[in-house]
């Protein structure tokens, strides 16, 4: 099997669409020949690293300051701080037919094969999505944004509170999480791991063009809720974690 | 990387639930010869420096496919469906592109080692 056609099989096998007599196979090539394990190790490595390239690149935009929900004034500031998302969800864009449900889990070593607990609303179950950065815990808020049926529908992109006149490609919901009650339960012994995963459905007729790219962000801050809220991902987060999901 | 790990076994558990607990995949003792050849951290840091430059090389056709499958996430038979290839051509676009990658960043980190 020449390195080409390795590859492609590697390709299937990252979509786990080989039967189990393909992958004694590959395995067996694997067993073989430390080239072909070299290689695999190297093409998964370099997936991964793929993702990572292309997630930073989406992400490195210019940030802005995040307007308050409260203090929040004329229609759907934009939050570029976070992203202008892809530019392919651009002009004509047909809103109001993504939806998206989260849900937060935190697990610790103790527990690793268990969800420990869900934290509050972090679903779409009730309420509605306020407009702008949240500036309580527990709630959603954003860009325009309806919630129902368990599902929150973005309604319209937001418009960028520094430049009025930029096209609005983007829909943000964000919800500030206050972690400390659980610092007892996970402070015992070894990491813990703060999960966030998103499921997101682009109602879209198939292949609409263009096409859409979804994220998830987790930005951890220490210090003083009020100025989380205020100041966004700005009041120096001491950690930031991106995945995009589809 | 403690946490990457756990986090990868949480994930690794969850799709084991998914498919009723069957796993189909390589063995314990494959994943093990496998984990021999990852690179140091140092390592892996110098060839993700020379894919962000290899990557520039590479066509925007070829820029789309690897962003809908390994930024989207989204399976070859997606990424045929939205670009209008078969799917055997998908996988064989991949593995000729991973195969190009991999040979520039292996060029690249040789030519830092030697100059």
């Amino acid at each position: 099997m020449n390195d080409t056609d390795f590859l492609a099989q590697a390709m299937r096998y990252q979509d786990s669409v080989l039967t189990p007599d393909e992958i004694t196979a590959l395995a067996a090539v694997m067993r073989d020949d430390p080239g072909k394990r070299q290689l695999f190790a190297g093409t998964q490595l370099r997936s991964m690293a793929l993702h990572d390239r292309f997630r930073q690149e989406a992400f490195r935009r210019d940030i802005d300051t995040p307007v308050c929900a409260r203090t929040r004034t004329g229609k759907s500031p934009r939050f570029t701080w976070i992203t202008r998302l892809i530019a392919s969800m651009a002009a004509g864009l047909v809103i109001g037919h993504f939806s998206a449900s989260i849900v937060w889990a935190i697990s610790s070593p103790r527990a690793t094969t268990e969800r420990l607990l869900s934290l509050f609303n972090g679903s779409f179950e009730e309420g509605h999505c306020e407009a702008g950065f949240p500036c309580q815990t527990g709630v959603w808020s954003g860009d325009e944004a309806a919630i129902s049926k368990g599902k929150l529908h973005f309604v319209a992109p937001g418009s960028d509170s520094n430049d009025p006149r930029a096209r609005a490609i983007s829909c943000d919901v964000f919800q500030l999480v206050d972690l400390r009650p659980l610092r007892h339960t996970l402070n015992a012994e070894g990491d813990s791991v703060l999960e966030l995963s998103a499921a997101f459905l682009d109602a879209r007729p198939f292949n609409t063009k263009p096409s859409i790219t979804f994220f998830g962000q987790l930005f951890l801050f220490q210090g003083i809720q009020a100025r989380c809220s205020t100041l966004g991902p700005r009041a120096s987060p001491i950690r930031s974690l991106a995945v995009a999901l589809r | 990387m403690n946490w990457s790990r756990l986090t990868g076994k949480n994930r690794a558990i969850d799709i084991l639930r998914a498919r009723d607990g069957r796993y189909v995949g390589l063995s314990d003792e494959m994943l093990a010869l496998l984990a021999d050849e990852w690179p140091e951290k140092i390592r892996a840091e110098a060839m993700q420096e020379a894919l962000g430059q290899c990557i520039q090389q590479i066509t925007p056709n070829n820029r789309e496919l690897l962003r809908l499958r390994y930024f989207e996430r989204r399976n070859c038979t997606d990424v045929a469906a939205i670009m209008g290839r078969k799917i055997e051509t998908v996988y064989q676009a991949l593995a000729r592109l991973h195969k190009t990658l991999g040979d520039c960043i292996r060029g690249r980190l040789s030519n830092e080692t030697t100059s």
